[in-house]
């Protein structure tokens, strides 16, 4: 069995109308199925808007899902029990995107990083001490740096830390939140280096949210790409980037500069159309070159293609 | 070839408070305005002590210039009122009894404004609106009118005059302080520090408290300064503290008939108003940027 | 004729304590028609090139500059009224954030036809034409649509387009795009980027592109200049540049985007660049590359000076002249 393993996932979000004050409901994501197993590092792609975070939420717990269910070490994890809540923060941490804003100012870094200590570890204070010594220095920063305050380090240094936040409890699980767009392209290779790095060393799964598809390329076993809150297509790193199947999947090859050689035969989206607001029918067709009569009215299931290669695209059974 | 980055180990790392003060150090304005308030201060606490004379003795020089006038004498740094009695010591023991009701009625609204403005930040919607068209409310009327009008209503004195002053200073204190824990409750590094774990305690108190201070300090200041001045009104338009209490819109009050023929009785109350609220709103600017370093 | 030449240009920020350098001697050429890339990381001064060239920096700053000539008429020689109508009649700018450089109170509409009137004058109704023109060549659907919205009713890529007509809206000879599709979605990046290259194509325009992603400058630049910490490091044709970078940062910029089919393997890691960049009040003494080079030796505590290279362009660093050991690619596997 899987490490961890989500199951129908759906998220609905309230949204008062303008006009009327009635409550809306929107869908942010919607029958989610995937399985990350131990040591593997699974990517999420997709643009902003596909619901990429709202997936994060739902599985770490900080928001309950609408419908679905999360499953963490074969456990089937109930939204309201406190204990598993807090087994799953200490197990499944979170790297956000940026790092200028997930620290807090006005603690110094050791007091960041001993109040996780402290409440998630029985640790006396010396040992915590040297825990946070040597976490640092695992994330390639002195020591010392554990007396510093977060505005005494650049963006890249943040993110080590934040890094450094998140390894020190030895998760099983990070998830990480785009966590080099706000990087520069120079400390992105640092950092990814250093993600890379972690995952030999203690046998990290990685959740990999990114929109940057050879950064995607890198670091990712299987990708997972999102459009408008559904997966859309599903495979190993070999099987999508080797042989994307869904029209959306091909669209992000072609629009970026370096996989257009690759893949000389996708053409870019149509301009943006009229967005399609039903629910019914394909959420692509509005944008989709070979939209058919039957991608309005339908909604394509993710068919399987090969094993374990799976897209939700009419075209693709044929 | 692989290169370690350099390091250069300081000896110490300043604390954030430490670096708050060098940068209001720095600001030479707001340092000269903590200096004349430290005076004003310590010239209120140890009234007794620094003033001559008892601030209702009356002496038989009525409405005597100051020293420095050739009519005056040593006796009366300050000259006397058409009393007879001593300005400077009633000076003194006026900013005794201003600052003293200043901080009394800080503490009230703030304590009051400050737990408000917690609840309406942390409970539903319904409680929060409630909460907020309330302060709407006091605030749509201007302050000083409210204050005369509740002191009109449950009667002039010093205890209601408080009251009243006190009830004009809580809705800033409840707006302030919800708006500061709404925008730090979105916060990255809030929710990093729920994935910590990190109960409801831990997280307000380690993490929220420290970002929300900032404005609040500024506000307490503010509402200080605020303070004195509505509770000097009341006390001139005869609300506030009575006669022979020295306050200094009472002394004002008192001797605004002698403006012509002995100006020295109305300048001096309202220069010692003028400075002790000038120095408090200097030292408000100068807190308010070396508090907000890191944003 | 050159569209545009800055000769020796620096820009000094100065602070509390102190000026600091921000863009040091910085020379560039462009021609009509022709497509400059800058890349630079965050902090190495190349959006305050753009904003030295369109006059728009803040008063803290300051430029010097040889010359700056904009089509025929130097800009250093004229007052700063002048200059400011001269360069807006030349010369236009577009964002990262099309959304906070549109006025959120006015219409997009109106904010294209103050622009149209400003330059071109007409009567209201041929102002109206001309904008639904200059944003029907932006690639929108329904432009009639579009001038009655407000920035925000619209998404990122459209409000971008809107920026887009109206920068065109006074015919610009020369239009600089600083960072203009960081915050869009990957597929509405190469649809805003093919219609950059394809509006100064069509104008004879030049185009200067500034932004951090080598990989978006690959495919449409002629030229590509690399600015670190303030300083111009390598300048030179598109190709020579991708294919054999002479300055070490260069190269390292390139070796750090993970290649094309680079799968995640054991062990496999990318070249990174130790350190970061440097901040403007604690540069290193001599290359400023300096203490992150892999290449640094002895000789870097020098200055260096941009020096030409035959068949190649302009390179700050003295091991370009040394005949090439090794390719760029070998300096991925040195690192192991």
């Amino acid at each position: 069995m899987s490490l961890l393993e989500v199951k129908n996932i759906s998220k609905c979000y309230s949204v008062s109308r303008r006009r009327l004050g009635l409550p809306q409901q929107i869908e942010a994501i919607r029958n989610i199925n995937f399985k990350l197993d131990a040591g593997e590092t699974l990517a999420i792609v997709g643009e902003s808007g596909s619901g990429k975070s709202t997936l994060a939420r739902q599985i770490i717990g900080i928001e309950k899902p609408t419908s679905g269910k999360v499953y963490f070490n074969n456990e089937e994890q109930n939204p309201r029990s406190r204990k598993q809540r807090k087994n799953r923060f200490r197990n499944i941490r979170m790297v956000f995107q940026n790092p200028y804003e997930s620290l807090n100012p006005q603690a110094r870094i050791g007091e960041t990083l001993d109040e996780v200590l402290q409440i998630n570890t029985k640790l006396s204070s010396k040992q915590r001490k040297e825990k946070i010594a040597t976490t640092l220095v695992k994330v390639g920063m002195l020591a010392e740096h554990q007396y510093r305050y977060p505005h005494m380090f650049s963006g890249g240094q943040r993110q080590r830390i934040a890094i450094a936040r998140a390894i020190i409890l030895d998760p099983q699980i990070i998830i990480a939140d785009e966590p080099l767009s706000a990087l520069d392209v120079s400390i992105q290779a640092q950092i990814l280096n250093l993600l890379q790095e972690l995952q030999e060393q203690m046998g990290i799964s990685y959740l990999f949210i990114s929109h940057d598809l050879n950064i995607v390329e890198h670091i990712a076993d299987r990708v997972m790409v999102m459009f408008k809150g559904e997966v859309i297509e599903y495979g190993g790193v070999d099987q999508i980037f080797d042989n994307p199947k869904h029209p959306y999947t091909q669209t992000l090859f072609a629009s970026t500069p370096m996989y257009r050689q690759r893949f000389p035969e996708f053409s870019t989206p149509k301009t943006v159309g009229k967005e399609s607001t039903k629910s019914t029918g394909c959420q692509f067709a509005g944008r989709c070159n070979y939209c058919s009569q039957k991608c309005l009215e339908e909604k394509p299931e993710l068919f399987e293609l090969d094993s374990g290669h799976r897209a939700a695209c009419f075209k693709t059974t044929k | 070839m692989r290169h370690q980055p350099q390091f250069y180990q300081q000896q110490r790392i300043p604390s954030i408070a430490q670096r708050r003060w060098k940068s209001f150090r720095k600001n030479k304005l707001a340092s000269a305005a903590l200096l004349v308030f430290s005076l004003i201060v310590f010239a209120a606490i140890f009234a007794p002590f620094i003033a001559p004379y008892d601030p209702t003795l009356q002496f038989n020089d009525l409405l005597l210039p100051p020293s420095w006038y050739d009519e005056g004498k040593t006796r009366f740094l300050l000259g006397t009122d058409e009393i007879g009695r001593d300005i400077f010591s009633r000076l003194i023991y006026g900013a005794n009894l201003s600052l003293k009701l200043a901080l009394i009625v800080v503490i009230i609204a703030g304590s009051i404004g400050m737990s408000l403005g917690f609840v309406a930040a942390f409970s539903n919607r319904v409680i929060d609106q409630l909460l907020q068209r309330l302060m709407d409310l006091i605030l749509a009327l201007p302050s000083l009118l409210l204050a005369i009008v509740i002191v009109a209503i449950i009667g002039p004195g010093l205890p209601n005059a408080i009251y009243a002053v006190a009830l004009v200073l809580i809705p800033h204190f409840v707006l302030v302080t919800r708006s500061a824990i709404i925008n730090e409750l979105n916060k990255e590094y809030v929710t990093a520090m729920i994935l910590d774990g990190a109960g409801r305690f831990r997280l307000f108190a380690k993490c929220i408290l420290p970002n929300i201070l900032p404005p609040l300090i500024v506000q307490i200041t503010l509402g200080f300064s605020t303070a004195i001045l509505e509770i000097a009104a009341l006390g001139f338009l005869g609300l506030g503290a009575q006669a022979p209490n020295p306050e200094w819109g009472t002394i004002l009050s008192e001797s605004h008939n002698n403006i012509v023929n002995a100006p020295w009785t109305v300048t001096l109350p309202g220069l010692a108003i003028f400075f002790t609220l000038l120095s408090i709103n200097l030292l408000g600017d100068g807190l308010r940027d070396a508090l907000d370093l890191d944003k | 004729m050159a569209l545009l030449r800055v000769e020796n240009l620096s820009v000094t920020y100065h602070s509390n304590s102190g000026p600091l350098p921000v863009i040091e001697r910085l020379s560039i050429k462009m021609d009509g028609g022709e497509i400059l890339g800058i890349v630079g990381e965050s902090g190495s001064g190349k959006s305050m090139l753009a904003l030295a060239i369109m006059g728009l920096l803040s008063p803290k700053m300051t430029m010097r500059a040889d010359y700056v000539n904009l089509d025929g008429e130097d800009l250093m020689k004229m007052d700063p009224a002048e200059r400011s109508v001269y360069v807006a009649s030349k010369a236009a700018i577009i964002f990262q954030e099309s959304q906070s450089s549109l006025n959120p109170c006015f219409t997009i509409g109106s904010q294209l036809d103050e622009t149209l009137a400003l330059h071109q004058g007409g009567s209201r109704k041929y102002r109206k034409t001309r904008a639904l023109e200059l944003l029907d060549s932006v690639g929108i659907l329904d432009p009639e649509l579009l001038l009655k919205l407000y920035p925000h009713q619209v998404s990122g890529g459209m409000s971008q387009r809107a920026a887009i007509a109206i920068a065109l809206a006074c015919k610009p000879k020369l239009l600089i795009a600083d960072e203009p599709t960081t915050a869009l979605d990957v597929t509405i990046q190469a649809q805003i980027l093919e219609l950059l290259v394809n509006l100064s194509q069509a104008e004879e325009a030049g185009l200067m592109l500034i932004t951090h992603d080598f990989a978006l400058l690959s495919e449409n630049t002629d030229r590509i200049g690399v600015i670190y910490s303030g300083l111009l490091m390598e300048h030179a044709a598109t190709q020579n540049i991708l294919k054999a970078p002479k300055h070490p940062y260069t190269k390292a910029l390139l070796d750090s985007i993970p290649q094309l089919g680079d799968r995640h393997k054991k062990g496999s890691r990318l070249f990174a660049l130790e350190g970061h960049i440097p901040p403007m009040s604690e540069l290193p003494v001599g290359c400023r590359l300096g203490p992150r080079c892999p290449k640094a030796e002895k000789y870097c505590v020098k200055e260096q000076e941009l020096i030409t290279i035959e068949n190649h362009g302009k390179v700050r660093c003295h091991l370009a002249q040394q005949p090439e050991k090794n390719d760029h690619k070998t300096l991925s596997g040195a690192q192991k």
